[in-house]
């Protein structure tokens, strides 16, 4: 079995409470931070250690701390980004329900080496459980000391502050979120400025994924050198991967960067179910562009993924298998963009909707000569030439859709019915 | 500073200065819709999309700045293009097709940048369009079209940075996004219809202008607003000699806002019940003024000018004239008074109160002062030889009978002073004397108590220059007319001053401001054919070292 880093303890009763966590040697990290080293030398540490972003683009967040000004007039802010809204993602969730401390950990070590005195985590609307408990550890740090005016008696001052969304995916990009925050409507802004510079209420802000906060106090435990050999080349570390659709096992594995998508699908999520077949793979959150069953031998990790045109994004793998119809499937994805986008940039919003409704045409069985090539037309267009990305978000599965399974969609339009049932394709659900 | 190069040009600028800001120097032209150089930048419609070389996706010229030596702009390269046809035809994509009865039409933005950047054929399909309310009262002047709008936020941008009422917003996501009022407000403030202007589409427009008159038919003439001392530069927009709208002008080559107020203020120049011939009273009383021609209601001023001049002196006969003349007129009437009749009663009515009551300052665009050539009229006859008299000594003339007759050059004398004992006693005094001329464009109650009405043109009708509160000389034109017989001011000082063999030579408004420009100090150097290149270029010498108007941006607004 591979190492487990983020997950190792969760079967420790009350690991979500201040004394389970600590049983197992929790705010250790921490401890050993504020005695032995400086602010720079953790920052350093996770640096060297190049753990990447876990919210979607990978970024190192090490070199992202870097790009806060050390001397500033005004505050610095940390938002923890616990949005978790790109479809097939669950992976934030099992650490704010079941090791809230470990991020809270993770929050105070960031905040200490950025010398940030306020983090906000920004957690999805409908996460009311996970709040619920990460409300609870928060008030137990205050009560313990661990977060206040002293923490852990010394002179350093953090207030955490757990803030609900209101139900929107584009409050998970970081610009929408910060909007959000500060109580406006989240429409990403235009960058640059990027929120290292003009960020929370115009301060340098840095955003950070849960689970990439969540791997800091294991770094500066046990050193960024461990970290390194784990996973794989210029990715290290592991990476909770959820995985959902057509496994006999789904749920969310820790594994290390690297592994195969082959591995982790019928390794860990237990493969297909009986008599059925392989058809797909969205390998990081339905943003990322569909990988074809000759292509999960690919490395889950975030260059091995770019190099085959998909991403890793959030780690959210959806499994496809031969009893789903890519346009129906597709057109849910499409109605989801479509949905999410805010709506001030031209070309989002008025292209995933009209994206929706071509490929709902061709889905229902009306579509017309020439709808499929329209539809991924529309999609090149829309894409690369907005202020967020969630246009090309949007654009992605189109047009991977559309290139790897271009008969489905033509059969759709020839036949006016689709193929995979007896009788005419119907609406996708709700 | 850096340079830039834009389509092969090169050129320097500040740090910070935009890509758009930089081409229009050039005079590239970048289209746009969100961008507007007086507001702050939202780059949302992504219209100005720019390749800058080395850099991987196309840019925003309105929000990219400058900021390293060397960059590279092309503004028409196949991709530039490519991405402009498709953001117009996703701007097109739920926009109704109302062109035939949208009042923008023709000088829409829409249609504008389609016709010269895209021309695409439409590949809607059989989807439907997205629809959204339509004719929504949302202010006194203002009707919203939502499903016109393309959401590019001037509208909000405007109302909370310039107007400090922010009551537009955008509410819902994606293509159901709509433009909207905040709950139980309206669109009331005194800057709303420079919405209507900035607003690229027909989904702002005014109530006033509504469904009046296809853009294209409108002329168009340079005045400036006369309803308050700051003067604004206006383009009056109007057809047969009708003024349909009163739209922003230039300043320092960007266009300005306008009030509401001041810039409806032209419907009393349109009042079908404007007078268009001289009127003159019967010699017993003066409730039945009718029409007359200009020899008889000259001959008729004249003569009893030189009766009483005759029998009692150069001072029984007093003039009035006011912070409604122009410069020239103030020039021309205060030196026929005093040098052509030889009279010292000449007074300068200049109250606060105009035609319009704008409403209180605000520190925004409106002045107290709600006349348009109060400091003119201030400062010119301070220069002349008898300086003017008090209105008071002139109504104390009347009462006591030194003064026998009166010329009252303003538009409306007793509607400008307030209410009450004041005007009470204004009135007395008018009625006191033995031939009363008012020379207004408007039947009012003053022009009822005259003798003689001499019908003048009002500022839409004649030509001249008024001098703002910051001293900025401006012109205004002649849209069109004068109405019937009704003659520009001038004209009628020379006419009058021909009938008195008075030899002057005040008919022109160009000639006379030469000679302003060489009597009056702070007009010196200034010459009538340069205030014609545009508005406020020139100023006079400021004494009281008042404000320069703001200079922050550099292109046109569209
Ligand atoms: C449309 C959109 C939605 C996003 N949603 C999330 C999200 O729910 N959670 C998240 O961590 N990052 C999300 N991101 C990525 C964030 O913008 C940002 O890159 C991330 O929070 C940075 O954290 P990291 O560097 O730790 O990964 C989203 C990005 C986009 C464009
Ligand atoms: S790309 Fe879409 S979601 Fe992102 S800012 Fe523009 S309209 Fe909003
Ligand atoms: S109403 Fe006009 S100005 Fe306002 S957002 Fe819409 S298009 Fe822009
Ligand atoms: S003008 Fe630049 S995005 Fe609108």
């Amino acid at each position: 079995m591979p190492e487990l880093i983020l997950t190792k303890d969760l079967d420790v009763p009350d690991y979500h409470r201040l004394a389970g966590y600590r049983s197992r040697g929790g705010y250790g990290a921490l401890k050993k931070a504020l005695d032995e080293m400086t602010p720079a030398t953790v920052g350093a540490e996770v640096k060297k250690a190049s753990l990447r972003g876990r919210g979607g683009a990978g970024f190192p967040a090490g070199t992202k701390w870097g790009f806060i000004p050390a001397q500033t007039e005004k505050p610095k802010y940390l938002c923890v980004n616990a949005d978790e809204g790109e479809p097939g993602t669950f992976k934030d969730k099992v650490i704010m329900e079941r090791a809230p401390h470990m991020l809270i950990e993770g929050i105070i070590l960031s905040c200490w080496a950025v010398g940030i005195h306020h983090a906000y985590i920004y957690i999805r609307g409908e996460f009311v459980k996970a709040r619920k408990i990460l409300q609870a550890a928060v008030d137990e740090c205050y009560a313990e000391g661990i977060l206040g005016p002293k923490v852990m008696g010394k002179e350093f001052c953090l207030d955490v502050t757990v803030h609900a969304g209101a139900g929107a995916y584009i409050c998970g990009e970081e610009t929408g979120l910060i909007e959000s925050l500060e109580g406006k409507p989240g429409k990403p802004r235009i960058k640059p400025p990027f929120p290292a510079l003009v960020g929370l209420f115009g301060c340098s802000t840095v955003v950070n994924n849960v689970e990439t906060l969540a791997f800091v106090p294991h770094i500066i435990e046990r050193g960024a050198d461990w970290f390194l050999k784990i996973g794989s080349e210029r990715n290290p570390g592991t990476r909770l991967f959820g995985v959902s659709g057509c496994v006999v096992k789904p749920g969310v594995f820790e594994l290390p960067m690297g592994t195969t998508l082959r591995e982790i699908i019928y390794t860990h999520a237990g493969g297909l179910p009986e008599g059925r077949t392989l058809k797909g793979v969205i390998p990081g959150g339905v943003s990322a562009p569909i990988l074809t069953p000759d292509e999960i031998d690919t490395k889950a990790d975030f260059d091995s993924l770019a190099a085959k045109k998909s991403m890793a994004g959030s780690g959210g793998l959806i499994v496809i298998d031969d009893s789903v119809c890519m346009v129906r499937l597709l057109a849910r994805i499409a109605r989801f963009f479509a949905h999410e986008s805010c709506g001030q940039c031209t070309p989002c919003r008025e292209g995933t909707d009209w994206a929706f409704k071509v490929v709902s045409r061709i889905e229902r069985g009306e579509g017309q000569p020439g709808d499929v090539d329209k539809l991924a037309s529309i999609a090149t267009s829309f894409a690369g030439i907005t202020i967020c990305v969630l246009a090309d978000a949007a654009a992605g599965p189109i047009l991977s859709f559309v290139q790897k399974y271009r008969e489905e969609f033509d059969l759709h339009v020839t036949e006016k019915r689709c193929p995979l049932e007896n009788k005419a394709p119907s609406r996708p659900g709700p | 500073m850096p340079k830039v190069t834009i389509d092969g040009r090169e050129i320097e600028v500040e740090p910070g200065t935009t890509i758009i800001q930089a081409a229009a120097r050039l005079g590239v032209k970048i289209p746009h819709y969100c961008w507007h150089p007086r507001l702050s930048v939202a780059g949302n419609c992504r219209m100005c999309l720019v390749e800058v070389e080395k850099a991987p996706k196309l840019m925003t010229a309105c929000s990219t700045p400058i900021e390293r030596d060397g960059m590279v702009v092309h503004t028409r390269s196949a991709k530039v293009k490519e991405a402009q046809g498709t953001v117009l035809e996703f701007l097109l994509l739920n926009h109704p097709l109302d062109c035939p009865i949208c009042d923008k039409a023709g000088e829409c933005r829409l249609q504008d940048l389609y016709f010269e950047h895209s021309r695409r054929d439409s590949r809607l399909g059989p989807d439907e369009k997205v629809h959204k309310p339509k004719n929504v009262d949302i202010g006194d002047h203002i009707v919203l079209d939502v499903e016109r709008c393309i959401l590019c936020t001037r509208c909000v941008r405007f109302m909370r940075e310039f107007a400090k009422d922010p009551v537009l917003g955008i509410i819902e996501r994606g293509d159901h996004s709509e433009i909207t009022i905040f709950p139980a407000r309206r669109l009331s403030s005194r800057y709303s219809l420079n919405t209507t202007d900035i607003c690229p589409v027909g989904a702002l427009t005014s109530k006033e202008f509504r469904f009046a008159q296809r853009v294209w038919f409108l002329k168009h003439t340079r005045s400036v607003c006369p309803h308050c001392s700051a003067g604004c530069p206006v383009i009056l927009d109007h057809n047969r000699g009708q003024i349909y709208r009163m739209m922003p002008g230039e300043r320092d080559g960007l266009a300005v806002w306008l009030c509401d107020p001041g810039r409806l203020g032209y419907t009393c120049v349109n009042d079908e019940k404007r007078p268009v011939a001289p009127l003159l009273a019967p010699p017993e009383g003066r409730a039945d003024q009718v029409s007359t021609t200009w020899a008889e209601a000259l001959a008729a001023v004249s003569a009893g000018f030189q009766e009483h001049l005759g029998k009692a002196g150069p001072n029984s006969v007093a003039g009035i004239f006011s912070n409604w003349c122009t410069n020239e007129e103030v020039f021309a009437f205060t030196r026929l008074m005093t040098r052509g009749i030889g009279t010292a009663s000449v007074a300068c009515h200049k109250p606060l109160r105009g035609l319009v009551d704008s409403g209180a300052p605000d520190g925004i665009l409106i002045r107290e002062d709600k006349n348009p050539n109060t400091r003119g009229a201030s400062e010119i006859p301070t220069l002349m030889k008898k300086e003017p008299k008090a209105l008071t000594d002139i109504f104390d003339g009347l009462m006591s009978g030194k003064i026998k007759a009166l010329w009252v050059v303003d538009p409306d004398l007793l509607g400008r002073i307030p209410e009450g004992k004041e005007r009470k006693r204004a009135q007395d005094a008018l009625k006191k004397a033995k031939l009363l001329v008012v020379q207004s464009p408007f039947v009012n109650a003053t022009s009822r108590l005259a003798d003689v009405h001499l019908v003048s043109a009002p500022w839409t009708e004649k030509e001249g220059t008024f001098t703002n509160v910051e001293g900025l000389v401006q012109k205004i034109n002649r849209a069109h007319g004068p109405r019937g017989e009704a003659l520009p001011d001038l004209a009628i000082f020379q006419r009058l001053a021909d009938a008195m063999q008075i030899n002057v030579d005040v008919a022109e408004p160009a000639h006379v401001f030469g000679e302003l420009a060489t009597a009056v100090a702070s007009f010196r150097g200034i010459k009538y054919k340069d205030l014609d290149r545009g508005h406020g270029k020139l100023r006079a010498p400021d004494p009281a070292g008042g404000k320069q108007p703001e200079k922050d941006g550099d292109t046109k607004t569209p």
